[in-house]
C-alpha cells in the first residue's frame, strides 16, 4: 500500500508519494529569476528558507495557461546533504489517499517518452487515473 | 584498533592547538634562547600531547613527544643549551608530530627515527660553557613542575580556557539562519503592528524590547563565527624564519592587530593570499644583507603585517622595506609584454601602473626577476581577495619598499548592497563592485551615450565607458537596438561597476535603497546563471537576486577597451583607404583633445611661457624677427580652461593665414590618420567641425576658418579664409 497526495496540473490529476511532501502553501508570493530556465517559476521565501519553485506542468510539456497570481505550491522535504528546498506550483491540491497495491499499475507502454519518463506508476481510482510522479527524475 | 576511538577528534583538535603553540614558542625561543618561561610552556605542551597520545595508544606520537620533552627537560635543568640548529631540529620534529596528530590512526606508519636520533644527539651534547650565566636564571625562575604533572594525571586534555566549549560549525550556521529568520519575523511584526502601537496599551514597549533584543541576538550570533586574525598570522614567523635561512637574508617580522576579528570563512580564505604576499616580500622584496648595506639600509630587512578595523571593513597591510618596484622598469615590462600601449600607460597614474602586476598574464617567474620578481601569482591573490568581496591595493617606492593593502569585509554573510530595479524586478548589487552612480540627462554635454562600433558607450570625463543595460542582459527587454538609449528623453541611471581595474556602466531603471543583506548561496538549479552571485531576502520579506558584476559583463559580451582596441585599429586602417585625414592631435590648457588637419599646419614651434608679450589685451610672440599674434583656442571654444603651469608651450602656425597668427597650445599628442567623417551631432559650436575618436578619447576637430574668424574678426571678418588665402602656403 502507498499513500499519495493528489493534485491537479492543467486539469489533469497527478500524485506524489506523501512521504516526500513537507507542506502545501497557498497564495505564495515568489520572485521571478530573469534568465532562469522556463521550468523554474522563481524563488519563494518560506520563513527565511529560499525555495526554488518549479513548473512541473512545463517539464511534462503540459503547460497551456499562465500561472495565476498567488499560486498554490507544494514544497518538498529536503535532504539534509543539500539543505535546499524545492517546490512546484499546482492548480489545486487534491486529497491524501491510501492506495492498495491492487490499484497500482505499471506504466502503459504507449506513453510518450518525454512524458512517461517522469511517471513512476499509474493508480486507477474508481473513476479516474492518477499518474504518480517520479520526483527524483523531475528534479534531477 | 585504536583505544578510546570515540574521543579521537577531541585529541586531534586539542593536540593540534598544542602543536601550533609549540611552533610559535620555538620561534620566540630562537630570539631569546634563555627564556625559561618559554621552555616551561614548551615542556608542558609536549608533555600534554604525550600524555593524551598514551591514552589512545599512539606509540609513535608518544615516542617523538617523549624525545622532545626530554630535550626541553634537559634545557630546563640547564644540562643542554639550545642553539639555532637545535631549534631547527625541534621545529622539524614538531612538524612531524603535527602530521601524525592530524591523522593519528595512521601515525604508526610514519618513520620518526630520524627525528628521535637528531634530538637524542642534541641531548647528549654537553654545553658547559653557558653554565654560569644560566645558573642564575634557574634561581630567578623556579620551575613549576607541578602544573605539568597535573595535566596528565586524569588523562584529561588540558582545556585552553575554562570559559569556552567546542560547538560544531553546523550548529552555529543553523543558529545564524534561524536568527536571520527571526530578524525577518521581527521586521514583519513591527510593520504589521505599526498602526496599532498607540491603540493597544502596553504594546509599544514590548515591540521595542523585542526589536532591541533581536538586534543584539543577531550581533552576538554573528560574533560566534568571528575569529582573530592571529589564527592566520601565527604561521608567518615560521615561514619568515625558514625563508631567511634559505635565502641567506636577515629578516625581522613584525605583526600588529592579531586580535582583530573576521568571519571564520574569511580567515580561512585569507591564509593562502597572505602567505603568498609574505613570501613575496621576503623572497623578492627584501634585499640581501650586503645589498642593503650598500644602499645605506640596515642589514636586517623588515616585513610588517598589520591589521586594523576601518568601518565595516578590516584592512591588512603587508609591508616590506626592501627594494620596491621601479615604475619605469615596470612600464617597460608592460610595453614589452604588449599588455598596454604607450598611450594607455600615459593615461594611468602610478598606482594603476603598479596594479598591473596583479593582472593575469603579467608575470611568469623567469621574466620578472629584474623587477624584484613581484607579480608571481599576484593575479591569483587579487582574484581570491575579490572573491571574498575585498580589494587589494599596492604602493611602492623604488628603493623604499612595497606595501600591499587588503580591504576585507568583516563577514562574508552580510554585505552592504544597493537595491536597483530593472524591468519590474528588484536586484541587490554588492557595494564593493560599485564605483559611482551617474545620471545622464537628455542633451547633457558632459556625459552622453553614444555608439562606438555599434556598442553603446558613455562619454564621461573624457573617457569612454562601455555600457550594458541590465534589462537587456537579463533578457527582460526585447528591444534589440540601442536607439532608446542613445536618444533618450528621460534621465538614464548608470551604475559604474568595477571589476579589478576594468570599469563598465550598467543602465538600470531605478535605484532604490542601500541595504545590508544576508547572502545566501544560489540554489543548485540556478547555478548556471552567471549573472547572479547569490540570493538574499530583503527587509520586506521578498527574495532578490544578487548581481554578479563579472557575470553580467560576460553575459552582456561586454567589450572592454583593451579587447576592442584591435578591431578599432583594424577599422582605422580600413578607412584609411577610403576617406581619411591626417590630423595633428593636441591639447590646450584643459584636458580635451583637439585635432587639426595636418594639411592646414605650417609648423609647430616650441616656446617658453615668458616669451609671450602682452600688447593691449592681445598676446604676441616674436618669431623669426616678426610679431606673431597668439590665439588661445580655449577662449573661443566650449572647452575647459586652466592656467598653464608648464615650462614649455607650443604654437601651431597654420598655413594659409593672411595675418601672422599662431594657436597657443599646451601639449602635442600625435599625428594620426582618422576617418574624415566627423560626428556633427553632439557638440555644436563655432570653430568645431565635429567629433571623432582616437584611442577611445574624443577628438574635437577644429574648424580653423571659423576659429580665426571668431578670434580675430577684424582680420577675418568675412569670406572664406581658405579662398582668400589660397596659394599662400608655406610663407614661414
Amino acid at each position: 500500500m502507498i499513500r499519495i497526495l493528489t493534485f491537479y496540473l492543467e486539469g489533469e490529476l497527478f500524485g506524489i508519494d506523501i512521504g516526500l511532501v513537507k507542506e502545501i502553501n497557498r497564495k505564495i508570493k515568489y520572485t521571478e529569476v530573469p534568465g532562469a530556465p522556463e521550468h523554474i517559476v522563481g524563488l519563494y521565501n518560506m520563513r527565511g528558507q529560499v525555495v526554488t519553485i518549479f513548473d512541473v506542468a512545463c517539464i511534462l510539456h503540459k503547460r497551456k495557461s499562465d500561472i495565476p497570481e498567488g499560486p498554490t505550491c507544494i514544497v518538498l522535504k529536503n535532504n539534509d546533504a543539500e539543505n535546499e528546498y524545492l517546490g512546484f506550483v499546482v492548480d489545486r491540491p487534491g486529497d491524501v489517499l491510501d492506495i492498495p497495491d491492487q490499484w497500482r499499475q505499471p506504466l502503459p507502454e504507449n506513453l510518450e517518452h518525454e512524458y512517461g519518463q517522469y511517471i513512476k506508476e499509474v493508480v486507477r481510482l474508481e473513476d479516474e487515473l492518477v499518474a504518480v510522479l517520479d520526483i527524483h527524475r523531475i528534479f534531477g | 584498533m585504536l583505544k578510546n576511538e570515540e574521543f579521537i577528534q577531541d585529541f586531534i583538535d586539542e593536540a593540534g592547538s598544542h602543536i601550533e603553540q609549540i611552533e610559535s614558542h620555538l620561534i620566540k625561543l630562537a630570539s631569546n634562547l634563555n627564556d625559561q618561561e618559554l621552555v616551561n610552556q614548551l615542556f608542558r605542551s609536549v608533555h600534554s600531547i604525550k600524555g593524551t597520545a598514551g591514552f589512545f595508544g599512539l606509540d609513535n606520537i608518544v615516542k617523538l613527544s617523549h624525545s622532545m620533552e626530554s630535550l626541553f627537560g634537559a634545557v630546563r635543568s640547564e644540562k643542554v643549551q639550545l642553539d639555532d640548529l637545535s631549534i631547527d631540529a625541534l621545529l622539524e620534529a614538531n612538524d612531524c608530530l603535527g602530521t601524525m596528530v592530524k591523522d593519528p590512526v595512521n601515525s604508526h606508519k610514519i618513520d620518526i627515527s630520524h627525528y628521535i636520533h637528531t634530538l637524542d644527539a642534541i641531548l647528549s651534547e654537553e654545553s658547559p660553557g653557558d653554565k654560569t650565566e644560566a645558573a642564575g636564571t634557574v634561581h630567578d625562575n623556579p620551575v613549576p613542575s607541578h602544573d605539568s604533572n597535573q595535566d596528565i594525571k586524569g588523562n584529561v586534555p588540558a582545556v585552553s580556557g575554562e570559559d569556552s566549549i567546542r560547538v560544531s560549525i553546523g550548529l552555529l550556521n543553523d543558529l545564524m539562519n534561524l536568527t536571520s529568520e527571526l530578524v525577518l519575523g521581527r521586521n514583519q511584526l513591527l510593520r504589521g503592528l505599526e498602526g496599532h502601537r498607540k491603540h493597544v496599551e502596553g504594546l509599544d514597549p514590548i515591540l521595542q524590547n523585542i526589536d532591541s533584543i533581536t538586534t543584539q541576538l543577531q550581533e552576538r550570533v554573528m560574533q560566534t563565527r568571528m575569529q582573530p586574525l592571529g589564527n592566520v598570522f601565527n604561521k608567518f614567523p615560521r615561514i619568515i624564519r625558514d625563508l631567511s635561512r634559505q635565502l641567506g637574508k636577515e629578516i625581522r617580522l613584525e605583526m600588529e592587530g592579531t586580535q582583530v576579528e573576521l568571519d571564520k570563512s574569511i580567515i580561512e580564505a585569507l591564509a593562502d593570499p597572505l602567505t603568498h604576499l609574505i613570501r613575496n616580500a621576503a623572497d623578492h622584496g627584501i634585499e640581501k644583507p650586503q645589498d642593503r648595506e650598500d644602499a645605506g639600509k640596515s642589514r636586517e630587512g623588515l616585513v610588517k603585517i598589520s591589521a586594523f578595523q576601518e568601518g565595516g571593513y578590516v584592512s591588512i597591510l603587508v609591508a616590506d622595506d626592501g627594494a620596491g618596484i621601479d615604475v619605469e622598469l615596470l612600464k617597460a615590462r608592460i610595453l614589452q609584454k604588449g599588455l598596454k600601449t604607450q598611450e594607455e600607460l600615459s593615461l594611468m597614474d602610478e598606482k594603476e601602473i603598479l596594479g598591473q602586476i596583479m593582472q593575469p598574464g603579467f608575470s611568469t617567474a623567469s621574466s620578472v626577476t629584474d623587477l624584484s620578481g613581484r607579480g608571481v601569482g599576484m593575479d591569483v591573490v587579487r582574484t581570491n581577495i575579490e572573491k571574498m568581496g575585498g580589494s587589494i591595493e599596492i604602493d611602492s617606492q623604488a628603493g623604499g619598499g612595497t606595501t600591499f593593502k587588503l580591504n576585507l569585509p568583516m563577514t562574508l554573510a552580510i554585505i552592504s548592497s544597493l537595491i536597483v530595479e530593472s524591468g519590474g524586478h528588484n536586484f541587490a548589487l554588492p557595494q564593493v563592485n560599485l564605483q559611482e552612480m551617474i545620471r545622464v540627462k537628455a542633451g547633457d554635454r558632459d556625459r552622453s551615450i553614444e555608439l562606438l562600433n555599434g556598442y553603446p558607450v558613455l562619454r564621461f570625463r573624457h573617457r569612454l565607458l562601455p555600457i550594458l543595460s541590465l534589462s537587456r542582459v537579463l533578457g527582460l527587454s526585447q528591444d534589440s537596438s540601442w536607439e532608446s538609449l542613445v536618444n533618450h528623453r528621460e534621465v538614464i541611471r548608470i551604475l559604474v561597476l568595477k571589476i579589478g581595474d576594468r570599469r563598465f556602466g550598467l543602465v538600470v531603471d531605478a535605484i532604490r535603497d542601500d541595504e545590508e543583506i544576508l547572502v545566501k548561496p544560489l540554489p543548485r538549479h540556478l547555478k548556471d546563471l552567471k549573472c547572479y552571485s547569490g540570493v538574499t531576502i530583503l527587509g520586506d520579506g521578498k527574495i532578490a537576486m544578487i548581481l554578479d558584476a563579472e557575470g553580467l559583463a560576460a553575459q552582456g559580451e561586454l567589450k572592454f577597451p583593451e579587447t576592442d582596441k584591435d578591431s578599432e585599429s583594424r577599422q582605422d586602417t580600413k578607412k584609411t583607404a577610403v576617406g581619411e585625414k591626417t590630423m595633428l592631435l593636441f591639447s590646450c590648457s584643459g584636458t580635451e583633445t583637439l585635432g587639426l588637419e595636418l594639411s592646414q599646419v605650417s609648423r609647430v614651434e616650441e616656446i617658453r611661457p615668458d616669451d609671450i608679450e602682452l600688447v593691449g589685451d592681445k598676446e604676441y610672440i616674436e618669431f623669426r624677427g616678426r610679431t606673431l599674434r597668439l590665439i588661445r583656442p580655449e577662449e573661443y571654444l566650449p572647452i575647459s580652461r586652466r592656467e598653464y603651469d608648464r615650462k614649455k608651450l607650443y604654437v601651431i602656425i597654420p598655413k594659409l593665414t593672411g595675418q601672422p597668427m599662431g594657436l597657443l597650445i599646451g601639449r602635442i599628442h600625435d599625428t594620426v590618420v582618422l576617418p574624415s567623417e566627423f560626428n556633427e551631432q553632439d557638440i555644436k559650436a563655432h570653430g568645431i567641425k565635429g567629433t571623432t575618436f582616437w584611442n577611445r578619447r574624443i577628438v574635437l576637430a577644429l574648424d580653423l576658418d571659423e576659429l580665426l574668424q571668431k578670434a580675430a574678426p577684424e582680420e577675418y571678418g568675412g569670406g572664406s579664409l581658405m579662398e582668400a588665402n589660397a596659394g599662400k602656403e608655406g610663407r614661414y
